[in-house]
Formats: structure tokens, sequence, C-alpha cells
């Protein structure tokens, strides 16, 4: 008898992961506008001059709050950080993009060797309005278990760039706000990013995070992933992640500069040789190499992947998989 | 009530304790996912409850019934 109810309880698990996992489910049509591109438009930033400097102001370090939360904070591994700043980096240019609205740069850094070898993406992205920086849904549909591949989604929106997002439709929680559009108000345990139509960006804790506050605000952008890897251009001293999230693996990240300034990483990761991926310290470091004020995790392992002009500039892990969103930039329209 | 009906019930909580104990797995290695906060797991957290406090209010009734029986019943070699 017993055997029998494992037998259920494992067929439970199943039906339960399939419905939660699996099962498309499209959300509620109910979204609030926050913000419109017509009153995004109106906030202009400039190109840069080829001898820009952007040399970002530094402040401060943070420390690292409690968390009330059933989410751990891990601290950061400067041994790691440090490691990671010493090693020789190759870098070079696989990729640039120019009109009179954007400035995308992209380009492959390598540092180590043989099984200790990272490889990883940064594109360098000005826009002049922060209505080129769009969100896209899966099958533009905002909903639970909706997926596609980073590469079909830039293509049906057009994309001349676009990096995987934060997978919000894994989850039930999380605010989401997506172009302007609240599109989710349930808040979660996790940190939250803003990016403000005024071209900032903001990375809060749960308990910093006061929605009420920051919906009466004009945003752009919210994503409910995380953690928070770079505040005030300082690396964090602990990350909300666990042990498990924590360990080397493919990643993709959002930093930002200064208005209309961003930086966008993904690392590649699990193949020994060409690059074994970094754990969420390394990946701090990197932003901050990057010199990123404010950083923010976006989803990894399988899930990073970036795409420019339709094909793929990194090698997701094992192809990459579907995913609920992107972000991305269009083409001129 | 009948020892059928403590019987079924049993089986259902350990049904329930695997299936929230698998999830507790899989939410202390990806809390983000979500797995134990959701209207299904909240819905059987709340049946396993409910199940366990009449599990225990059967077991302490058939406990008492027990030992008034021993009381008014008691065995032959404990007799005074």
């Amino acid at each position: 008898m017993i055997v029998l109810d494992f037998v259920v309880a494992l067929i439970g698990i199943g039906f339960f992961l399939l419905y939660f996992y699996v099962l498309p489910q499209e959300g509620s049509e109910n979204n609030r506008v926050l913000t419109t591109r017509e009153h995004v438009e109106t906030k202009q930033f400039a190109l840069p001059n080829d001898n820009t400097d952007n040399t970002a102001e530094k402040s401060s370090k943070k420390r690292a709050p409690k968390s009330h939360t059933t989410i751990e904070y891990i601290g950061s591994d400067p041994r790691e950080a440090s490691n990671l700043s010493k090693t020789e980096k190759t870098r070079s240019q696989v990729a640039d993009y120019e009109n009179n609205s954007v400035k995308l740069t992209i380009e492959q850094v390598q540092m180590g060797t043989d099984e200790e070898l990272v490889t990883y993406y940064v594109a360098d992205v000005y826009v002049i309005s922060i209505d080129l920086l769009r969100t896209a849904f899966a099958e533009g549909t905002f909903g639970k278990n909706i997926r596609e591949s980073t590469l079909n989604m830039a293509e049906e929106n057009l994309a001349i760039w676009a990096i995987s997002g934060d997978s919000y439709g894994n989850s039930e929680t999380g605010v989401v706000v997506r172009n302007g559009v609240l599109y989710r108000e349930t808040v979660s345990d996790a940190e939250t990013c803003v990016l403000f139509c005024d071209g900032t960006m903001k990375a809060y804790t749960a308990q910093e995070f006061n929605e009420e506050n920051i919906l009466e605000q004009d945003v752009w952008q919210i994503w409910s992933f995380g953690p928070a890897l770079v505040k005030d251009g300082e690396i964090l001293n602990g990350f909300q992640t666990t042990s498990y999230l924590n360990r080397t693996h493919p990643r993709s990240a959002i930093g930002y500069i200064e208005p209309g300034h961003y930086k966008f990483v993904v690392v590649d990761g699990r193949d020994e040789g060409y690059s074994k991926g970094v754990t969420l310290s390394g990946l701090a470091q990197i932003m901050k190499e990057e010199e990123c004020i404010t950083a923010y995790n976006l989803d990894g392992g399988k899930s990073s992947a970036m795409v420019f002009q339709g094909e793929y500039v990194n090698q997701p892990a094992d192809g990459g998989r579907t995913i609920s969103d992107i972000i991305y930039i269009g083409g001129e329209e | 009530m009948k020892k059928e009906h403590t019987n079924w019930i049993s089986h259902v909580l350990l049904i329930l304790t695997l299936f929230h104990g698998t999830l507790w797995v899989l939410n202390a290695l990806n809390p983000l996912m979500g797995f134990l906060d959701n209207g299904i797991t909240n819905v059987t957290l709340a049946a396993y409850l409910l199940l366990t406090g009449i599990q225990s209010v059967l077991c302490i009734g058939n406990q008492c019934r027990v030992e008034k029986k021993e009381v008014s019943n008691p065995k032959p070699e404990e007799r005074p």
C-alpha cells in the first residue's frame, strides 16, 4: 500500500510540474498603462562622439541588506573578483551598428586559459530615447509558461539586437512593467530592477521596493529576477541567491552607466575549453570593470543568449532554451 | 469514526508529505521559481493541515477509548 502512496505522490508531482511549468496560461488583460511612448520620446539623450569619456562617478560601498525572506544572501567572493580582475583579457569587436538614434558595439572578451577559459560578450548600447530600449513577450502575449527562443522573439519584433530577459513567466509573483505597461503587481521576495523614463536604472531589495511609490513615477521597465550585482559602482557584499544558483553558470546581466547608456553582458558557460561560466561574484566583477553604476542579474543558464541581426552572438549552453521575454533594440520604423 | 477512515487519511497524508517534501527541496534549490508560493500548494497545504488535525483528533479519541476500555475491563492479571 505504501508503494502505491509513493506512486500517487509521484504522479501528483508530475501533474503539478506539468501545470506549473509547462502548460501555457495567458495572463490577465487588465493591464495598466503607466507611460506612453509619446511621453517617453520627449526625453532625449545624446549619442556619444568617438572621443567621449564615459567614465562614471563612483561612491561608497553598499552593505548587503539582511533578508526577511526565504531567499538567503550569500557573500560575494572577493578572491574570485580579484582573480578575475588580474586575469588578462583579450577583447575583440564582433559587431557594431549605428543610426540616428542608436549606437551599439558588441565585443567578445576572453580571459583565462584551457579549462579556466571564460568567454563573454559585452553589448555597449547608446540610445537617444529610452523608448528604443524595449522588451517583448514570447508570442507577443503576457502569461505563464509561454515561451519562445530569443532568436524567434528578436525576428518577430524586427530587433537589431536582443538579449534574454528575466523569465518572468516562470513565476506567479514579481512586478512586471514592460514598455510602460503594468502587467503584474504581485510583489515577490526577489530584488527588483527599475528602468525609469528619464533613463536611470535602480535595483531595489524586497524591503526597499515600495510598489505604490515607484509605480507613481515614470517607469519604463521593471524586472523581477536578480540579484543586484553592483550599486553605486561598487560590487555588493552579498547577493540574494542560493549556493546552488551561485555556482559557475552561463550568465546574463544588464548594466547602467548613465541615462541613455547601458551595457549588457552574456557569459557563456558549461563548455570546457571555450567558457566555463562564472559565479555571481565573477559577473559582478565583470560589470564593475565595464564601469556600470548599477548592474542586475538576468536569467542565466541555458537561457543566456544574445542575438544580433538574426544570429546568435554567443553560444547558448546546450543550444539554449525557450524563454518568456527579451530586451531588444528595434529596427528603424 | 471507523478504522478505515483513519487508514485512508494516513495514506493521503503520506502522499501530501512526499508531495510537499519534493517541492520543498526544489524550492530550496531555486526559490525564485515559487514552488511553495502558488495557488496549488496553498490548497494542498491547507488540505494537509486539515487532514493532520482530523487525524490527530481521531488518534487521541481512539487512545482515550482504549484507555477507558482498559479501566472498565482490566486484564485478568491486573484485577484485585
